[in-house]
């Protein structure tokens, strides 16, 4: 499999933030000898150079699915290793200058992979969402009798983002995400009583709009099917012979 | 430059909501367009030929910029390098539309980014900072997170 050098170079040169830096033993994958190398880590990337302020990298370890574990230390070697679970897969062990070191490394590479950013990105959007959509009016959460999907629930909160992020677009994640579902509640009470038009909301999911294009989006849909059920209902009514003189549950002129 | 290829490879074989047959070309010259199966795992995109099960190539999507070229087709190029475009070809132009906001919001920096808005926008509304709330200390922040506030 093809790597383009250039990219990580670039990606390990400067542009980006350095979690964490500094000198690392490193076992050799066949030899049983560790040699100094200076490391630095860059979001889910561990970038090795073969010493300090080389131009590139001389290797570099992607970390994603691994573990990172304190190992016995032999000779006071402040000891731990990264560990790839899998058939064939490898362990790479790497010895600090002390103890401090041994644990701050550790620490910074347990929250280095990208699945542990958009569990705490998943949160922060979602308490961002309650939190600035609690004052509006219209809030669309969970059905009623739905339950909710728990973190993979989704309630919209209709309102504006008060400052825009960066691409003006809410961060949604797209990839590990499960698919999400907006959870809609009609704000009048009464729809006519056909087939559920919440249950027509199920099969939606709800994409990475801004709150406010989501409530629109939904918003337009929502109303062309309730559109739809109260054409059923008129039909239905008509059909009926005009014997239940009902009023229009929803006179909408 | 030496990588761990091997788990590269598994990377390459999880699960991903964004992936698609779609023509792609390089960025030199004489370059043609392939039907590659395109798939983004985490912040790789990696490339298949149609009939392979491994990659024959992956991009690092991190300072890169990825834009709408045509309405079908969209661009990938890398910061400092911007006249060199990965062009990839979809079915429509939602599917183009789709794939450039995913890639766009692939890279480690920029969910970094996003997370430290959220962090800076839910303390100005609340007072509080919500990853301490969840018992997250200082430390188990992803490195520069922890200077945000």
């Amino acid at each position: 499999m093809k790597l383009h050098e250039k990219q990580f170079v670039r990606h390990a040169s400067g542009h980006s933030p350095v979690d964490k830096e500094g000198f690392l033993g490193k076992k050799g994958e066949a030899r049983p000898t560790y040699q100094r190398r200076w490391f630095s880590l860059r979001g889910n990337l561990l970038f090795y150079y073969e010493k300090r302020g080389d131009p590139g990298p001389l290797g570099v370890i992607v970390l994603e699915g691994c573990s990172v574990q304190l190992c016995e230390s032999s000779a006071g070697d402040f000891a731990f290793a990264i560990v790839f679970q899998g058939p064939g897969l490898r362990t790479y062990k790497l010895t600090a200058e002390d103890q401090h070191e041994q644990e701050s490394w550790v620490k910074a590479l347990l929250s280095a992979n990208f699945g542990y950013l958009q569990m705490l990105l998943l949160d922060l959007e979602r308490i961002y969402q309650e939190v600035s959509g609690s004052s509006k009016p219209l809030v669309l959460g969970p059905a009623p009798g739905h339950a909710l999907l728990g973190k993979e629930g989704r309630g919209y909160a209709a309102g504006q983002l008060q400052a825009p992020p960066p691409s003006g677009k809410s961060k949604k994640s797209p990839k590990l995400w499960p698919k999400r579902h907006a959870q809609v509640s009609p704000t009048s009470a009464e729809t006519p009583p056909t087939v559920g038009v919440v249950a027509g909301v199920e099969e939606w999911s709800v994409v990475d709009d801004t709150p406010l294009e989501a409530f629109v989006i939904l918003h337009s849909r929502y109303g062309r099917e309730i559109e739809e059920v109260r054409e059923e209902w008129r039909k239905k009514k008509e059909e009926g012979g005009g014997e239940n003189n009902e009023p229009l549950l929803i006179d909408l002129g | 430059m030496r990588f761990n290829e091997k788990e590269l490879l598994c990377i390459s074989k999880q699960p991903s909501e964004k992936a698609a047959e779609l023509g792609m070309r390089g960025p030199k010259k004489g370059d043609v367009v392939k039907r590659r199966l395109v798939k983004l795992v985490i912040n790789f995109l990696f490339y298949f030929r149609t009939d392979e099960e491994e990659p024959a190539g992956a991009l690092l999507l991190e300072q890169c910029k990825v834009e709408q070229e045509e309405p079908m087709a969209f661009s990938v190029a890398f910061l400092d390098e911007s006249e060199k475009k990965y062009l990839f070809e979809c079915e429509s132009s939602e599917q183009c539309q789709e794939w450039v906001e995913s890639l766009t919001r692939a890279s480690y920096e920029f969910m970094r980014r996003s997370l430290m808005f959220y962090r800076s926008e839910i303390h100005k509304l609340t007072g509080k900072d919500p990853l301490e709330q969840y018992g997250i200390s200082e430390e188990a922040l992803p490195g520069q997170l922890s200077k945000t506030l």
